[in-house]
């Protein structure tokens, strides 16, 4: 009985190393992916961005922001922004949006190339269904600018 | 008890040195990883890294587009022997059996800068409505005295609704000031005897633009 146990737990301890291991090789790869991946990363920027759905509609114009104002639901509203590339090269934007407002915001372009110099006009557009709550909906976007 | 406190220590033992490196990397790597994922808050624009290689401008404009579908004549019919009838949003209902709509489209400049504000629509009368003569207007007040300021249109009076670039300009300089910042838009349709049945809707957009 004692031996079967010992034997048992020897088979245990064998399968979690396994299991170590093949977490190790897992999060290492996990690891050099995201460190690769920061590498290419030449420029970043973050705008905050709000929508705040009400019974009437407001504009909130804001340079440093991209507030869309008082929307109210089931309508929809749009505003801009120009991108542009001042690395030497060619170089890839990618677009992310975090936060309450990424289920509505949409963006009209994304994962594109812009050669040195390139500037390209982006619509972020708000569209809000009938059944959204009233209140404030914020997030941030990220534009990426990476190593082609 | 006793027996489980022995297993739990012989378990312990039982990792070689070995092992517990394994199980150091794996811990030191997904702690890494963890925090390679790079979790940031923000408030305006930020610039993350230093070398500035990417040039962001927020456009000074933004479009708000109104489904006509907001304000809800709902069903109705011309009356027998009439040419045409005609329905407002100022509760006005002629000629027809449509309910009275007594609201149209409220906007207000929420920002700290005077814009200007610019109405078009997506389709014109005939597009809209169809049959002979129909006609589709527009009309803006001031909810709040002084708060637009129009130099190609006056305040309080229909226009027919314009489809071409941002549409008409309707206010020079929509204020920002607290008790000057809303404006009203009211709807008039003149419905034809032989506009098509079945619902017609049609999306507004209202342009704000700040000024330089």
């Amino acid at each position: 009985m004692g031996k079967i146990k010992v034997k048992s737990e020897k088979k245990k301890t064998e399968k979690l190393g396994l299991v170590l291991i093949f977490l190790l090789i897992f999060f290492s790869i996990l690891f050099l992916f995201l460190l690769i991946s920061n590498l290419l990363i030449l420029d970043k920027k973050q705008i905050f961005t709000n929508v705040i759905v009400s019974n009437y509609s407001g504009f909130d114009l804001n340079s440093t922001a991209l507030k869309f104002g008082f929307v109210e639901r089931g309508q929809s509203a749009q505003r801009s922004v120009i991108i542009k590339n001042d690395f030497d090269k060619k170089a890839k934007i990618i677009i992310k949006i975090k936060g309450n407002i990424s289920d509505f915001l949409i963006v009209s372009e994304n994962n594109f190339f812009l050669e040195k110099n390139q500037s390209k006009e982006i619509d972020f557009s708000i569209l809000l269904p009938e059944d959204l709550m009233f209140g404030e909906y914020n997030g941030v976007i990220s534009i990426i600018l990476k190593k082609s | 008890m006793n027996i489980k406190k022995f297993n739990s220590k012989e378990k312990s033992k039982n990792f070689n040195s070995k092992e517990k490196l394994i199980i150091f990397l794996s811990f030191l790597v997904i702690i890494l990883s963890l925090f390679n994922f790079n979790l940031e808050s923000t408030g305006y624009i930020v610039n993350i890294s230093d070398s500035a290689v990417i040039n962001i401008t927020i456009r000074q404009r933004v479009n708000i587009n109104f489904t006509l579908d907001r304000i809800n004549f709902g069903r109705g019919s011309i009356d027998a022997g009439k040419q045409n009838a005609t329905i407002d949003t100022l509760g006005n209902v002629t000629d027809g059996n449509w309910s009275q709509i007594t609201s149209g489209f409220r906007i207000e400049n929420l920002g700290n800068t005077n814009i200007t504000l610019y109405l078009k629509s997506n389709k014109n009368a005939f597009e809209f409505l169809g049959g002979t003569n129909p006609d589709y207007e527009y009309m803006i007040t001031n909810e709040e005295l002084g708060s637009c300021i129009p130099q190609n249109i006056n305040l309080s009076q229909w226009y027919g609704v314009n489809t071409t670039g941002d549409g008409t300009e309707i206010c020079n300089v929509f204020s920002f000031l607290g008790d000057l910042d809303t404006v009203n838009i009211d709807l008039k349709l003149v419905i034809p005897s032989d506009a098509g049945d079945g619902s017609h809707s049609d999306i507004f957009t209202a342009t704000g633009i700040v000024i330089d």
